[in-house]
């Protein structure tokens, strides 16, 4: 103890961990839409509880019937169910958490 | 500081250093000596409330880079608002924004802030503090990591810098 009360005292640093850390692995971020696997089911729309996950319809989707998966993150609350019950594995979750934004429309993420 | 006998001390890079000091001289430029933050819970779950209060701990230690939280709006630069804002509280969000010294700078911090959230649009709530105030930087998060905080107050800090150039010259 007395080692460590010595060391703070001479480096002036109490803290053991450096200052920005990654996440932890199970930390659930920001999600990784692929929008090319998606079979568009629309279980992630329908197990969504707040409503963040739309299915929207957009030119171009040809596999999932014209549609493409509109995350808002105004409403999604990172609860991870999307990306568990996608059959296509189109939804995961990526441990990115640095989502600040100014527009307010950058807080919509389409599936690309 | 080298570590010796398994203990390892925190060591900030030179990045780290760099973007510290950058932060500390442009706060100065910009506002004279220090940010002072009035954090506002608008009926929040206490969730961001939690992660906003672990700014102020040896690990993050904002105080270090002159920003640092006050007790009323009157002596703020910048609301922190968490939680969508509740019909209960709308007064109070609204005379806080009043009371706070120009230039004004305004975070939604957590998801209910930026958009309503769990809870969204109803009788009860007004579905985010955008409804209510113009917000400078949303950050979205269910609670936000107080890393991305930080760097939310960065972007505010840029959006000031653009703001306030008519007035300087």
């Amino acid at each position: 103890m007395f080692e460590i009360i010595r060391r703070i005292w001479k480096t002036g640093v109490v803290t053991q961990q450096p200052l920005v850390l990654a996440a932890p692995p199970r930390y659930r971020g920001k999600l990784i839409i692929d929008q090319a696997d998606c079979s568009g089911c629309g279980r992630c729309e329908s197990i969504c509880p707040t409503g963040a996950i739309r299915l929207q319809p957009a030119p171009g989707g040809h596999k999932t019937g014209g549609q493409k998966i509109v995350v808002s993150y105004g409403k999604c609350v990172f609860c991870g169910l999307c990306s568990e019950v996608c059959s296509g594995g189109a939804i995961s979750q990526s441990q990115d958490y640095r989502m600040a934004t100014r527009q307010k429309n950058e807080l919509l993420q389409y599936g690309g | 500081m080298a570590a010796e006998g398994g203990l390892k001390v925190a060591e900030l890079s030179e990045q780290e250093q760099v973007q510290g000091e950058e932060l500390r001289r442009r706060i100065r430029d910009l506002l004279g000596r220090s940010l002072h933050i009035r954090h506002v819970d608008s009926g929040s779950c206490n969730g961001c409330d939690f992660e906003m209060s672990t700014l102020t701990n040896p690990v993050y230690d904002v105080q270090r880079f002159g920003i640092d939280f006050v007790a009323s709006p009157r002596h703020a630069d910048m609301l922190m608002v968490t939680g969508g804002v509740t019909r209960h509280l709308e007064q109070a969000v609204q005379k806080t924004y009043d009371a706070t010294a120009e230039p004004k700078l305004v975070l939604a911090v957590g998801t209910c802030a930026c958009g309503g959230g769990i809870v969204g649009q109803s009788y009860a709530s007004r579905g985010g503090v955008d409804q209510l105030l113009p917000v400078t930087v949303y950050i979205p998060g269910c609670p936000p990591r107080p890393q991305a905080l930080i760097e939310g107050i960065l972007m505010a800090i840029d959006r000031c810098d653009h703001q306030r150039m008519p007035d300087k010259e």
